[in-house]
């Protein structure tokens, strides 16, 4: 298939951006197989001072848009032309006036065919070339290999198995997987048909100072007639040294009972003793979906009333999914680390494992581990939990909140969004303790649904090898490290907390984030840059300030020493 | 908290001496602000030319300027809040970790530091200890007898036994003793690692628990949002505790100059007192004789006793027209002039209801809304606001009073909003207290959150309030008037003020408004913030947080517009716990005829000298007096409402945010300044130690010299042209002004610049990070800070961090140190 026949039509002059992402202005749409670009006329009307910002190229990639509407300006008079309105999947809702309403349903069909391109292989990341020189490669920086080496410095608890090869065994899972020592392939491969989806236990996170191990799977398949496994019991067990552990269930009760009425279910009590059954209920992917829907919506009503805000902000649903999976994690941060206790194990998983089971043991290492808490280490974060641990982005992420009808799917659901939430959440109340800002988690999210880039193609590693996406694609993170980028993502501020930090999870404390939801609403033609980011650059100042004399004061301070004691030599008097 | 600081030391004033730290933000700030007196712009002049005369980096300089003497006034509040066991298992559970307190004990010595007498029996106390503490109430009790007072001597009480219940079940249960007293109601464990003082005034309720196994639990609520929960195992002690606290809260007879405010025995300087000079507040404005002046219709509070003494009017108004006005208008309050916009010469008047009954008309009344028409150069019309939703004006119809008909006014265009009545805001209040206190789950919090209206409330006070400033700003004068014109009035009117004019958002200024607008034109704090308890239903429909809502608006537009105000939020929050707490006469009252007559300038102290003494725990890093002016692009939108978590969950440290970024950024800029100055001492004393070796080669070179100085002598000199130049400069940059230096003829050397090395290099260049952070680093006092929005100082020697008593000025009062570090000079 070419792209290019899907573009009935390629150039439209003259149209005016009522609404978008910055002020009004009128120019030239362009169509590309991958891009629409918005071309600003050279004169602006009324003899205004151009502004320079304004007078740029507005590039938009087709995949970041999530819904096309179109729509005569008024319905007496369709001569006035039409109105083209693209929702993006970052919320970003642009609106053009074309003059001939033919064309604007031209446009309108053009532009929905080339955002909802079944699968990933036209995608642009497959044709971008990076301008910049890779200085460090994203595809060969979080190494499972070398993952495995570090961890082996602090245990040898663990082995680094080849039983996936070929993604036999688990489909969803990467060739190589950490499990534990004393476990034979034969007997990993007996628990993966015990497991949803294969997914039997992995190590996903060993918390050095309790030498406590984090590992997650999919549900056992216990189903309503109670089938045991004695392998894969053997495989949780062996992980028992000092105490019992707990099984981190991110499912609610009534779920985790109707899922064992259709083969599923969690481990009995019986059958493994040592373990204690904990639930910390996430919502499942759809509520999830519908969360999002719902907040976004409410989040656009700009002359809602103060009780319906409130009201329809507390029914949305998407603040409790936050604390949720904040909740959760904090749960299996307090597992790991129950004082005095050692080595307790935590095992975690939901359903299939790979959407809420995913949440809580990501974001239980970012409050357990500093490292995860610099750029580097949440992006190792991100690569080990979410893209080798089989998160179906390309599945998820096919649409965002606006998206409707038969071109959505049941699949989709931003559960990763959920994620990088609750690591806001964590800056808020922490916000020197994060090497990177808020701005980072915009630019994951804005990337996870439209990229030139590759981390976030594809369901899993079998379809990122199937597909040669490590080849052809350039990865996220040798964007990200390059030094150029990488210093508008660092918080000058960042002081590093050692340690576990423990956010609240109270409902007080969980705010909306305004940074996502309301960056495209800005009042009243202010384009002004946010007095957030304007107090964010304030602080930075004084900080680097204040680290700048401090040097400068210890630099002064060694030369007067030496000095001093050079003129007691030489005049002891 | 181990809150001995009772007493506070002598009150080194700093009110007029009101400057800032940072040279970049003073100079826009003395431009703004119009000096309302002139010993005021005299040091401000003084101290712009600081930076480039003195050797002081500008952030010293102002510690010159400030008073930073350790004044420490009883601080009632505790760190850990407490309440009912519904908090077991609670959601902060998560905070285990991360606040686990440190078990240090504290002396008994630690209460009987040097303290001055301040109020009578805390002085006592802190002298005797707590056992003295008995006696003197007992003779105290003996004075009020007859008062209704502690005549069966329970008034002081003492119980032990008692379980200080921590609400976040973050600690154990503390074991204490509970003491009563005239004054403070005292709660001090047994291991001593923690004391809770708690001002009378401040008790909103007390409640009983049911009895248990393990004894009888009371809860008492504050009026600053802190909730006590106590667990006493006696029933006999619990219920006597009650009895004993219910009276101490709400005694059954008395009268309001027997507030904690009136033990004030130190001489009170009456110009320091009040904030509000009304001549020149209204030459600041503007106010010209020509359209607006002054009247004497009020001299002794004759016309109208809610108001102040002096009013302006329009200077075409004769007296009959405004005694017509005034007696056509609810209990004589006539429009009159608060604000007048000196950019378009519009005002800003207020008033009360007018008696219209259903078509009652005055001459005089309509015939002053003419003249304050005409009074504005731009427009004759003016817009009439009646804040009152439209039914309840009609309601107040039937009581013969109303609203203007604009048929009757000739140049008048008339405008209902719909913020609601005292009843209302009183009932939203209590429900929102429900939200923020007992809700675990998101949900239903945003559903309790919804059921108060407590957001819609703030919201439709500052979409009036924008209303008012943008007509104004277009040159439309306003009259604003409620039922009495003294609450919602109160709140638009000075909002819009504070949207319009950054005089009013810095320190000094929202001082100057909220004595103007709340104190000046009556606002009835005595009945509102329930000051003496209420005595019966009636009394109790009175009370209604009016002040509070809007300091809450105020602060939901410090946060869309963080550089606009020269205040953060800890001045709202301390501001709000002082108007309850009774302990100054600035608050007390109902009006300002009310406060001559109680001649609280006299008997008692004012918030304000004390806010002066603390005037950096107030500064917003942020504040640039330049990023705007008038806020008129303020987003009225539903979402950009927040719950003030740090207002009503003050205490619950667990869910305020961990590190706060405008306290670090404050501490920054501290730092900055301090080093600043330490490098340009060690620029000195380098340049000292070059030019002694150059003095050395140049005596072994056997060259006689006639530099006979050590070098020393250079220091100011030098100083002074490094201060001239940027005092950041290379670190090279001495050298050539070296020689020239040195030539001078050896003067006497500034002591106070000379420090041997060990001085310069003894201390930590870093300080100590404000992460977690919960306690005063002082040995004898290791005090706990009583929430996390208290501040935490630095100690500029040791870079460690302390509470406000534990740090003194140093001689030169150049630097804030520690004892420790005072003790090594």
């Amino acid at each position: 298939m070419e792209l290019s026949e899907l573009i009935e039509v390629t150039r439209v002059r003259d149209a005016f951006m009522r609404k978008g992402p910055r002020p009004s202005q009128i120019g030239d749409i362009c169509i590309f197989g991958h891009h629409l670009i918005f071309a600003p006329s050279a004169v602006n009307a009324g003899g205004k001072e151009a502004i320079t910002d304004n007078s740029e190229e507005f590039w938009l990639l087709h995949k970041a848009v999530d819904r096309v509407l179109c729509e005569p300006i008024s319905k007496d008079n369709p001569q006035r032309g039409g109105l083209l309105a693209l929702k993006c999947k970052n919320f970003l809702i642009i609106i053009f006036e074309i003059g001939d309403i033919e064309i604007c349903r031209a446009t309108a069909r053009t532009i929905e065919a080339l955002s909802n391109i079944n699968g990933f292989l036209h995608d642009y990341a497959f044709f971008y070339n990076s301008p910049f020189t890779i200085l460090d490669d994203g595809w060969s920086a979080f190494d499972p290999e070398q993952e495995f080496a570090r961890l082996m410095t602090s245990t040898d608890a663990f082995r680094i198995s080849s039983v996936n090869e070929n993604f036999t065994v688990c489909s969803s899972y990467p060739d190589k997987v950490i499990v534990p020592k004393g476990i034979g392939d034969d007997y990993l491969k007996i628990s993966a048909t015990f497991r949803d989806g294969g997914r039997f236990p992995v190590l996903s996170y060993f918390h050095r100072e309790t030498r406590s191990p984090i590992v997650r799977c999919s549900q056992p398949l216990i189903g309503p007639t109670n089938r045991r496994c004695r392998e894969d019991e053997t495989i949780i067990n062996s992980m028992i040294t000092l105490n019992r552990g707990y099984i981190i269930d991110t499912r609610s009760k009534s779920s985790t009972t109707a899922a064992k009425a259709k083969g599923g279910g969690a481990e009995p009590q019986g059958n493994y003793r040592q373990w204690r059954y904990v639930q910390c209920p996430i919502p499942r992917q759809r509520e999830i979906h519908d969360a999002l829907t719902k907040m976004v919506d409410v989040c656009s009503e700009r002359k809602i009333s103060s009780d319906r805000w409130v009201g329809r902000v507390g029914q949305a649903g998407w603040l409790s999914a936050v604390a949720a999976s904040l909740g959760a994690a904090a749960n299996v941060a307090q597992c790991i680390y129950s004082e005095g206790c050692k080595e307790v194990p935590v095992v975690i998983h939901g359903g299939e494992g790979v959407d809420s089971t995913l949440i809580a043991s990501s974001l239980a290492q970012i409050l357990l581990d500093s490292d995860a808490r610099t750029i580097r280490g949440f992006e190792s974060v991100i690569e080990r939990e979410w893209i080798c641990a089989g998160h179906p982005f390309s599945l998820r992420n096919t649409h965002c909140a606006y998206a409707e009808g038969t071109v959505t799917g049941p699949f989709e659901s931003p559960v990763f969004l959920v994620f990088l939430d609750a690591v806001h959440q964590m800056i808020v109340q922490y916000p020197l303790s994060f090497e990177f800002d808020e701005q980072f988690l915009i630019f994951l999210f804005e990337h996870t649904y439209a990229s030139e880039f590759g981390s976030f193609l594809g369901n899993s590693e079998k379809e990122k090898k199937e597909n040669g996406i490590r080849k052809k694609t350039v990865s996220l993170w040798s964007h990200v490290h390059h030094p150029e980028n990488l210093k508008t993502f660092v918080n000058a501020c960042y002081h590093p907390t050692p340690g576990v930090i423990w956010p609240s999870v109270a409902p007080q404390s969980i705010r909306i984030w305004e940074r996502l939801f309301f960056r495209w609403q800005r009042s009243d033609n202010s384009w002004s840059k946010p007095e957030a980011e304007t107090i964010q650059s304030l602080s930075d100042h004084w900080k680097l300030r204040e680290k700048e004399l401090i040097v400068k004061a210890s630099s002064l301070r060694r030369s007067i020493v030496e000095l001093a004691r050079e003129l007691k030599v030489s005049s002891p008097v | 908290m181990v809150s001995v600081n009772i007493a506070s030391l002598s009150l080194t004033h700093a009110s007029s001496r009101f400057q800032f730290p940072f040279s970049r933000l003073r100079f826009h700030f003395t431009q703004v602000l119009s000096p309302p007196d002139s010993s005021h712009s005299a040091k401000c002049q003084k101290a712009m030319g600081t930076p480039s005369s003195s050797v002081t980096t500008p952030l010293s300089a102002w510690w010159n300027n400030m008073s930073l003497s350790g004044v420490y006034y009883p601080s009632i509040s505790t760190s850990t809040p407490s309440t009912s066991n519904s908090w077991k298992n609670s959601p902060f559970g998560f905070a285990k970790g991360a606040s686990t307190p440190q078990q240090s004990t504290v002396p008994p010595s630690a209460l009987s530091a040097g303290y001055t007498e301040d109020i009578t029996v805390a002085g006592a106390l802190l002298k005797d200890k707590i056992n003295g503490l008995v006696d003197s109430l007992m003779r105290r009790a003996s004075v009020n007898a007859g008062c209704g007072y502690g005549e069966d001597g329970r008034i002081a009480m003492m119980v032990d036994k008692v379980y200080l219940v921590d609400r976040l079940d973050a600690h154990e249960n503390l074991l204490g003793t509970v003491h009563v007293t005239t004054t403070h109601i005292i709660f001090r464990a047994e291991d001593a690692t923690k004391e809770l003082w708690l001002a009378t005034g401040l008790i909103a309720s007390v409640e009983r628990g049911t009895l248990t196994a393990a004894g009888c639990i009371l809860v008492i609520r504050c009026k600053h949002f802190q909730v006590i929960t106590l667990l006493i195992s006696r029933d006999k002690s619990c219920q006597d505790l009650y009895e004993t606290l219910q009276r101490a809260s709400k005694p059954v007879s008395v009268n309001v100059s027997e507030l904690l405010a009136f033990e004030n025995r130190e001489p009170v300087e009456e110009a320091r007192w009040r904030r509000l000079d009304w001549n020149a507040e209204m030459t600041r404005q503007g106010v010209t004789q020509s359209q607006w002046s002054q009247s004497s219709i009020n001299e002794g509070y004759t016309v109208c006793d809610t108001y102040p003494d002096k009013l302006w009017f329009p200077t075409a108004a004769s007296t009959s027209v405004l005694l017509g006005s005034c007696k056509f208008r609810s209990r004589g309050r006539l429009p009159v002039l608060t604000y007048f916009h000196r950019q378009t010469g519009a005002a800003l008047c207020r008033c009360a209801q007018p008696l219209t009954g259903f078509s009652a008309r005055c001459v005089e009344d309509e015939k002053l809304m003419e003249l304050i028409g005409k009074a504005n150069p731009n427009s004759d019309n003016l817009f009439l606001v009646d804040t009152r939703p439209r039914v309840n004006a009609m309601v107040n119809k039937v009581q013969g009073k109303g609203f203007e008909d604009e048929k009757n006014y000739s140049n008048m265009r008339f405008h209902f909003f719909d913020i609601e009545n005292i009843h209302v805001m009183r009932a939203s209040q209590a429900r929102l207290l429900d939200a923020v206190t007992k809700f675990r789950d998101v949900a239903d919090y945003w559903k309790t959150l919804e059921s108060s209206g407590w957001l819609k409330h703030v919201r439709s006070v500052a979409e009036c309030s924008l209303f008012l400033a943008e007509s104004i700003s277009r040159g439309t004068s306003c009259v604003v008037h409620c039922s009495d014109g003294w609450d919602r009035t109160s709140q638009v009117v000075s909002m819009c003020q504070l949207l319009l004019d950054p005089f009013y958002r810095t320190i000094r200024g929202f001082q100057i408004l909220i004595e103007k607008d709340w104190l000046g034109f009556g606002h009835k704090f005595d009945d509102r913030c329930g000051h003496v308890g209420a005595l019966n239903d009636e009394a109790a429909k009175e009370i209604s947080p009016i002040f509070s809502q809007w300091l809450d608006c105020v602060w939901q537009i410090m946060q869309q517009k963080p550089r606009a105000f020269q205040f953060n939020e800890r001045y709202l929050i301390e501001m709000h716990e002082h108007v309850y707490s009774c302990q100054f006469g600035t608050f007390v009252g109902n009006c300002d005829k009310d406060r001559r007559d109680l001649n609280v300038s006299k008997r008692t102290k004012s918030l304000w000298s004390w806010m002066d003494c603390r005037h950096d725990d107030y500064m917003n890093p942020f504040y640039s007096p330049t990023a705007h002016v008038a806020l008129l692009d303020l987003d009225t939108r539903a979402a950009r409402f927040n719950v003030w978590t740090g207002m009503y969950n003050r205490f619950d440290g667990g869910i305020h945010p961990r590190e706060r970024l405008e306290d670090v950024t404050m501490a920054a800029m501290e730092h900055v300044g301090v080093l600043e100055s330490h490098v340009a001492q060690l620029r000195v004393r380098l340049a000292e130690l070059r030019s002694q070796k150059q003095n050395l080669k140049n005596t072994r070179s056997s060259t006689p010299t006639t530099m006979v100085d050590s070098g020393m002598s250079s220091a100011t000199d030098e100083l002074k042209t490094l201060g001239l130049t940027d005092p950041l400069g290379a670190v090279g940059s001495p050298a050539p002004s070296l020689e020239r230096a040195t030539s001078q003829e050896s003067g006497v050397m500034d002591a106070s610049l000379y420090c041997p090395e060990e001085m310069l290099t003894k201390y930590s260049l870093k300080w100590q990070s404000l992460r977690g952070v919960d306690r005063c680093s002082a040995p004898g006092c290791r005090g706990e800070f009583s929430s996390t929005i208290e501040r935490r100082i630095h100690c500029h020697r040791c870079g460690m961090i302390f509470c406000r008593r534990c740090l003194k000025n140093t001689a030169d009062e150049r630097e804030r140190v520690c004892e420790k570090c005072k003790a090594d000079e």
